[in-house]
């Protein structure tokens, strides 16, 4: 947990190209609900790549979910999303490296919206287990 | 497994060979020139024929031979991708345009892997690329009745650079260069572009071999 107090647990932190992301989202309440209200009014959570390197950055959000909190600001639900069949997977190459990560953002009333970030091995079809790090392999 | 079974056949990259090829232009510069003598005079044949030489120039000598004697080349893959770890065989093509004989020749595949990337610099937009991967491959070329072929094993690596991707800024390439070597055979070079998937090739033996 963190700051924010989100809770992100996956079943699988290396996942393959076509596959379904699972794990589970909690958040734990910051208000009683009953004298105060919780303003936190949603958790957006998006499956994002984001290239590094020599070139200008590519992001993008492929697969989102979103998760109403209740009154409370609470939430404990299943997480799942889907990565895309074509890829990119991660890669760590000379010009261009591409990152993934888990992305949950706080919904939050009337205040700037704060984000956390858990990172994820996004792996070619086939290769859960041989992959330990981004493609490509070692020679 | 990708494809539905029957190969695919690629036709080279690169407008110039294209050109050649399939128009003739070496034949058109001349027809050209003598249609401006009339239009525009002396200095207009000129100009013209100036003009032809320097894109003949541009687009290669050998470019040139070849499209007189031979078709464009064509490369035969199994199927429209490859998976990483797999070992495809690919079938280099040359039709004659009269028939002739083929001698003792070999033919070359380079399959390579380039990253390509954008970048904002002040108000230019500068471009960066490098090959990741690069490796050649060849096999001894036959005569057939329509001219030349080859049969050519390649290894498309799981220690190389990325499946092929493209994004606005981040593009990551694969292509085959082929070139002929051999008594009275062409020797342009073609590139064909090629596609990559993020899939292992099932070989479990030859993963624990990388």
């Amino acid at each position: 947990m963190n700051e924010l107090g989100i809770e992100i647990t996956l079943d699988e932190y290396v996942v393959e190209v076509g596959e379904r992301i699972t794990g589970r989202l909690v958040r734990w309440p910051d208000t009683d609900g009953v004298t105060e209200k919780s303003k936190v009014r949603k958790i957006e959570l998006s499956l994002r790549y984001k290239t590094v390197g020599r070139g200008d950055t590519n992001t993008a959000a492929v697969s989102t979910q979103e998760f109403p909190c209740d009154q409370h600001g609470a939430v404990n639900a299943v997480i799942s999303l889907n990565v895309p069949n074509g890829g990119p997977i991660s890669y760590d190459g000379r010009l261009i490296r591409v990152q993934w990560a888990l992305e949950a953002r706080l919904d939050i009333k009337l205040a700037r919206d704060p984000k956390q970030h858990v990172d994820l091995l996004i792996v070619p079809r086939n290769g859960f287990t041989v992959y330990d790090r981004p493609h490509p392999l070692a020679p | 497994m990708h494809g539905s079974g029957r190969p695919i056949t690629l036709e080279p990259q690169g407008v110039g060979a294209k050109l050649l090829q399939k128009t003739g232009a070496p034949m058109a510069i001349p027809i050209v020139a003598f249609v401006a003598l009339f239009i525009f005079g002396l200095r207009g044949a000129l100009i013209a024929l100036i003009a032809g030489a320097l894109v003949l120039l541009v687009l290669g000598l050998e470019t040139i031979k070849a499209a007189f004697v031979w078709n464009e080349a064509r490369l035969e893959i199994p199927q429209a991708v490859f998976e990483l770890g797999a070992t495809p065989t690919v079938r280099y093509l040359r039709d004659t345009k009269k028939p002739r004989d083929i001698g003792r020749c070999v033919v070359k595949c380079t399959l390579s892997c380039r990253e390509t990337v954008t970048y904002r610099k002040g108000t230019d937009t500068e471009r960066e690329r490098t090959t990741v991967f690069s490796a050649t491959f060849e096999s001894p070329g036959v005569g057939t009745a329509n001219g030349l072929e080859a049969d050519i094993p390649i290894d498309i690596p799981v220690t190389g650079g990325s499946p092929s991707f493209e994004l606005a800024n981040n593009t990551v390439e694969w292509f085959i260069h082929t070139v002929v070597e051999g008594e009275g055979l062409p020797k342009d070079e073609q590139r064909f572009d090629v596609q990559v998937v993020p899939v292992l090739h099932k070989a479990p033996g030859r993963l624990q071999d990388s």
